[in-house]
């Protein structure tokens, strides 16, 4: 019995030493784990935990260079449907929700017995969704969540150029599509604890405070509400009174390329852009291309001078008409004998003869080169997608084409490249391209981003730029094609444009024109370019008729709003 | 004969670990309630059923313990266990991937769970019975090899066999079982825990998997790794109870294996540790309570029943620290399911039984003794 006893005793020991032995060894463990290494599994922990939830924040509003709002993100609510939560029978659930929603119950009742996921209503104001929050369906599949309503204030103003927006709030044309980015804003992302499944804790704190820089951001556009509401009621009448398809206005700022106004008609209410044909939406003077006409010579005569081949005193002899192998070229009303014109007046009268033999004096790659340093045949922007670069045609070019290239047929431009072309002349000769817009600000008025303006490189000698704006002006004056845009006591410098449009097959004209006049005002010190074009003017066919006095229109109302002073005499 | 007693800081220690396992499994397991599309209360009603039973079995064992001589009884016990849970090899149902379930009438049962009480006093039995017969020799072999082999490889549910094992162990050690029998038991569970690693398959991976907690590796992070990072996340004091985060599916199904890192989450490094004195209390205790009595049978059974407890809480708390590779046992008392809960409170039942039953021998023989010999 005694050994028994010690051998208890023994026993009980080795036990007690294993369960102290090993329980030492693991608080030792948990001590490691849990608080000198804590930090570092925390960290991890935390890192697996803590998710980046992507916001969505609201579209920025866009608003003119004076603050004016042109398009604004408004608070409003959208009633969703989880088809699969629904227990209640459908009819009894239309029943109530349709008054609601202010629907009709039978096609809600449809809508909500399939177990589909879907919008019952989008966009409805916070009464509206009030009253469907009273009817307590969530556990029903009812949610509802906000969703911005992207409204245009000022309706139809700017229409093709601002753009709108689709279902989902994505820009479908315009800026808000070429600047979707950037009106969107940043991605923002708020850092939320969540579960493994991507469900946020504790319905966490952070996901409610969105980040400063994504709330009532301001996109501020180059655009001045008061000259396009101008340029687009001059278009429209211009339109009407020459019974024309549509037109565009450009005005420009020459030394910066700030688009002051773009005007299209057909215009279109961007509130309702999805009832608007594609057609109409568009902005064409940055998509569609045409055979520019005689508005193209200017940069003929500055191409040959820039590159020392032609000086202001020279002079041409003119047939009054051109035989270049099987075609025939002319010009318009020319005396029946040969005339002797001086560069100026070849302008002045635009001499397509005389222009021609100027293109002439150039190899074909040097008078193509020099239109690219224009901008021809490149894209003025980088981020319109959808513009149109035009065409200069391949080389090596005929005669023949050289010839219609030099007086601005066979050639393919959009009215922005010509508007932007003309800046460069207006501006002393520097490179230029249009700007739409300036910065974004954030609600309390902010910089939060400037966007650069285009610092070009000289594209045309001091010199070439002073012969071609006297020559310019000269168009205006008596005697030229331009005298219908003459403004009284300022100096307007420009020039007219007729060109055969290219019929529906696409390679013969059929009498049809797209007439447009070039300018800037005032012409000794540039402040605005004026691009004026209609298309298809039935009531008179020279742009003489038509465009020029619609740029006179424009160019009157822009000179007061801007506050220019008359030119001295 | 004076009304039995429980010993009541036993029954207190284990009543404080049967309310904070079901505080416990309800904290760790509403997050992963809810993702099942249930109420956050889905587990802890479950367990609630299940700790009424575990009770009223607890009471049952208790009372087993003080009116029937146990030693005499054992062998019926295990022999029932055995053959019960041999019956998963018939009709058991199969979840992930192994077969350690009865069902029927809608209740599942894991009925190895029961074969850890059975053992100990079973084992502590065999202590009266002497050894020298080759038939004896052979029961006593099939009995203890036979339930073994079924759990672990009829089962592969090693770690259940660990501690059916360990508590069998303990009551051998303690009802005397010669030398060369516990040096040959270890060196023999030595070895068939490392034949099962070597021998591949999942568990091999899980040895790979613990040699490399803390380096990095591709894939997600292993549940043993979740654990650490919720008990590094608890630090010295805990986030609180409640507000754990790793329970939200970081550290899947956080109510059951490895439920403790949830308590070093939520209650930190001091509320673990008081947990780990608690379950170390529970064998210190039957030691105590072995030493007031002669009967081998009694300290064997008392010492193997407690100490099986809580060399399984020890084993388990050891994986969710990472010290020992994930062997897959429920924490006693806390973890979340019914069929270990109720083991665990008829163990703790028959221990408390057979301390109760030693005291009422020994009170009539020396009634005016009140202090305990040293």
């Amino acid at each position: 019995m005694r050994t028994r006893r010690v051998s208890l005793r023994r026993r009980q020991a080795w036990l007690a030493s294993a369960f102290g032995v090993y329980s030492l060894l693991l608080v030792g463990q948990f001590a490691r784990h849990g608080l000198f290494q804590g930090v570092d599994h925390s960290r991890k922990a935390e890192s697996l935990r803590v998710k980046a939830f992507a916001l969505a924040p609201d579209r920025g509003d866009l608003v003119d260079r004076r603050g004016q709002v042109l398009a604004i993100s408004l608070q409003r609510e959208s009633i969703s449907y989880a088809g699969k939560e629904r227990r209640m029978a459908p009819g009894l659930m239309a029943a109530r929700l349709a008054p609601a929603l202010g629907r009709d119950e039978a096609e809600l009742r449809v809508q909500l017995a399939r177990p589909k996921w879907t919008w019952l209503k989008r966009r409805i104001t916070k009464g509206e969704a009030d009253a469907v929050r009273k009817l307590k369906l969530g556990h029903e599949g009812i949610g509802i969540r906000p969703e911005a309503l992207r409204s245009y204030p000022r309706g139809r103003l700017a229409a093709s150029l601002l753009g709108w927006v689709g279902q989902d709030n994505q820009g479908l044309s315009g800026l808000e599509h070429a600047q979707d980015r950037l009106i969107r804003g940043p991605r923002q992302f708020a850092r939320v604890e969540s579960d493994r499944w991507g469900n946020p804790l504790f319905s966490s704190r952070e996901a409610a405070n969105l980040p400063a820089t994504a709330r009532g951001r301001r996109i501020v556009l180059t655009l001045d509400a008061r000259l396009q509401h101008h340029a687009e009621a001059a278009l429209a009448r211009a339109v009407h009174l020459q019974k024309a398809q549509g037109g565009t206005v450009i005005i420009m700022e020459p030394h910066t390329g700030e688009v002051l106004a773009l005007a299209s008609y057909p215009d279109f209410d961007p509130n309702h852009g999805r009832e608007a044909a594609p057609d109409i939406t568009r902005v064409k003077a940055l998509t569609d291309v045409f055979e520019p006409g005689s508005i193209m010579k200017p940069f003929t005569l500055a191409a040959a001078m820039e590159t020392g081949r032609l000086k202001a005193t020279d002079h041409f002899s003119c047939p009054a008409k051109l035989h270049i192998g099987t075609a025939t070229i002319g010009d318009h009303d020319p005396p029946a004998a040969i005339r002797t014109l001086s560069v100026p007046e070849i302008l002045k009268v635009s001499s397509n003869v005389g222009t021609t033999q100027i293109g002439w004096r150039m190899p074909s790659s040097v008078h193509a080169a020099q239109l690219e340093r224009f901008g021809f045949g490149r894209r003025t922007t980088p981020e319109w997608r959808g513009e149109s670069a035009g065409l200069v045609p391949p080389q090596p070019w005929s005669r023949l084409t050289q010839a219609t290239v030099s007086y601005g047929q066979g050639i393919a431009v959009t009215a922005m490249q010509l508007a932007t072309a003309m800046c460069m002349v207006a501006n002393g000769g520097l490179q230029v391209a249009p700007r739409f817009v300036d910065r974004v600000e954030d609600e309390g008025g902010h910089l939060i981003q400037q966007l650069p303006p285009t610092t070009g490189k000289r594209v045309l000698a001091p010199d070439v730029v002073t012969e071609l704006r006297r020559m310019l002006e000269g168009v205006t004056e008596e005697g030229g094609t331009g005298v219908a845009s003459r403004v009284p006591g300022y100096r307007v410098a420009g020039k007219t444009g007729t060109a055969d449009k290219v019929g529906p097959d696409g390679r013969s004209y059929g009498g049809e024109v797209i007439a447009s006049f070039l300018g800037f005002v005032p012409a000794e010190a540039p402040r605005v370019v004026i691009l004026a074009s209609l298309d298809r003017p039935t009531m008179a066919h020279f742009a003489s008729q038509t465009s020029a006095p619609l740029f006179r229109e424009v160019a009157i109302a822009t000179l007061r709003a801007l506050g220019i002073p008359p030119s001295r005499p | 004969m004076t009304r039995p007693k429980p010993d009541l800081p036993l029954v207190f220690t284990c009543i404080l670990l049967l309310v904070f396992g079901l505080a416990m499994v309800f904290s760790a397991s509403a997050p992963t309630a809810v993702h099942w599309g249930k109420g956050i209360f889905y587990v802890l009603k479950n367990q609630g059923v299940y700790a009424l039973i575990g009770l009223a079995g607890g009471f049952a064992a208790w009372k087993v313990g003080i009116r029937s001589d146990l030693s005499r009884i054992a062998a019926l016990f295990h022999w029932l266990a055995f053959g019960v849970t041999a019956m998963t090899l018939f009709f058991g149902v199969r979840t992930l991937g192994a077969t350690r379930w009865l069902s029927f009438m809608g209740v599942s049962l894991q009925p190895s769970e029961f074969l850890k009480p059975t053992m100990v006093l079973w084992l502590a039995s065999r202590c009266l019975v002497p050894h020298d017969k080759p038939l004896e020799i052979g029961r006593t072999l099939l009995l203890v090899v036979g339930p073994l082999a079924l759990i672990i490889i009829g089962q592969s549910d090693l770690g259940t066999g660990l501690c059916v094992a360990a508590g069998g162990f303990i009551a051998g050690v303690m009802a005397g079982m010669p030398l060369w029998i516990i040096g040959g038991t270890l060196a023999a569970g030595v070895a068939g825990v490392l034949a099962v690693f070597l021998a591949g398959g999942y568990r091999a991976t899980r040895i790979q998997e613990w040699l490399l907690i803390g380096h990095a590796h591709p894939g997600p992070p292993t549940q043993a790794e979740q654990s650490l990072m919720a008990i590094g996340h608890g630090g010295l004091g805990g986030e609180g109870f409640g507000m754990g985060t790793q329970k939200f599916g970081h550290l899947a199904i956080a109510h059951t294996d490895f439920i403790f890192a949830i308590v070093a989450e939520e209650v930190g490094f001091i509320g673990g540790l008081l947990l780990i004195l608690a379950f170390l209390y529970l064998v210190l205790r039957a030691f105590q309570l072995a030493q007031r009595t002669e009967d081998p049978f009694a300290r064997a059974a008392m010492v193997g029943l407690a100490g099986g407890i809580t060399g399984q809480a020890l084993l388990n708390i050891g994986v969710a620290v990472a010290l020992v590779p994930v062997t897959g046992v429920p924490l006693p008392f806390i973890s979340q399911g019914g069929s270990s809960l109720v083991g665990t409170c008829i163990s703790m039942g028959l221990c408390l039984g057979l301390a109760a039953r030693v005291e009422r021998r020994r009170k009539p023989r020396a009634p005016f003794a009140t202090e305990e010999p040293a």
